[in-house]
């Protein structure tokens, strides 16, 4: 196996077994462990493959390598995280489901409320009383999203 | 520059252009399956030729620099599926969006304006899974296929590892 992809592998494993091991001594954000993490894994694969003299071709190829199955593995977490199918499949791991039980067991209320608690938490929505106001780094990732979803044509699906 | 390099980058250009300029306007590519498939084929089509070229050692060719165009599409088709997503069908941003509006929002109105897309993306995603063949309806129950089953325990597997346990 070439040097460099031997490298890029064993960093990718190295990053995915720190980030697990973190997980149990953080309470820190799992995607802000695994970018601090990744980001010093791969400021260290760079260096490694410098130091090694491997071509540039290489070096570049190696770090698109691990930059690409970080991104995968951020999908992948963030899937069994946020998205409802996982959360449905997780559901019916425990055991087959009703229609109105997978309603029931998974209310749209409760589906709201913590998404509304994990934008309080992440600092885009404070609470004011009963009252939610946008804080600024929530109104610029709105804006940013409402000119992305214009470029792609998607927004009006939204209205 | 390698050729498989100026490759990729014409690729990205042509894809993105293409979509840009005149994709984007069809109503069939505010799908899911269909943006979907544009880019699963054209990742294909790039990647195959960047292999035959390799194979057939075209000049500039090398195995570093077709894994370079591959994974830089691949970053390029991740990237833009999951934007495109969340630009669509994003949940809590649509929630930061309707806070954004001018007016007095209580968690109750939010709560109100937004739990019938929650009933709807319930439906949607039961629906997408029973497409996908990971669930199967047996009269009134729903249970997992023997895929769902797969699926259902890998994203078990990394949400441990990841440390993610709340889901939803």
């Amino acid at each position: 196996m070439p040097l460099w992809l031997g490298a890029a592998l064993a960093v990718l494993l190295l990053t995915v077994a720190l980030h697990a091991a973190s997980s149990r001594i953080s309470a820190a954000n799992a995607l802000a462990r695994l970018a601090a993490i990744g980001g010093a894994m791969g400021a260290g694969l760079v260096y490694f493959l410098m130091a090694a003299h491997v071509d540039r071709i290489e070096l570049v190829a190696g770090l698109a390598l691990y930059a690409f199955v970080c991104e995968l593995y951020v999908f992948v977490f963030t899937l069994s995280l946020y998205s409802v199918s996982a959360n449905l499949l997780a559901r019916l791991r425990d055991g087959e489901l009703t229609a109105k039980q997978i309603h029931s067991t998974y209310g749209s209320v409760r589906m709201v409320e913590i998404r509304i608690a994990r934008l309080v938490e992440k600092n885009l929505l404070t609470r004011d009383g009963n009252r939610l106001r946008i804080t600024a780094s929530g109104r610029l990732l709105v804006d940013a999203f409402l000119r992305l979803g214009a470029a792609f044509g998607t927004l009006c699906d939204r209205q | 520059m390698e050729l498989d390099v100026v490759f990729c980058l014409a690729y990205f250009l042509t894809h993105l252009g293409v979509y840009l300029l005149f994709l984007r306007r069809s109503r069939s590519f505010r799908r899911e399956a269909i943006i979907f498939r544009y880019h699963a084929s054209g990742f294909l089509v790039s990647s195959v030729i960047l292999m035959l070229w390799l194979v057939t050692g075209t000049a500039g060719a090398s195995f570093p620099g077709v894994a370079l165009g591959t994974c830089l599409n691949a970053i390029y088709s991740l990237s833009f599926l999951e934007l495109w997503a969340l630009t669509k069908t994003g949940y809590s941003l649509r929630i930061l969006a309707t806070i954004a509006r001018p007016g007095r929002h209580t968690t109750q109105r939010i709560v109100a304006v937004h739990r019938h897309v929650s009933d709807d993306k319930k439906l949607d995603r039961l629906r997408s899974v029973l497409t996908l063949g990971l669930v199967a309806r047996r009269g009134a129950h729903y249970s997992l296929t023997r895929r769902g089953r797969c699926v259902a325990a890998f994203l078990g597997c990394v949400a441990v590892l990841a440390g993610t346990s709340e889901s939803g």
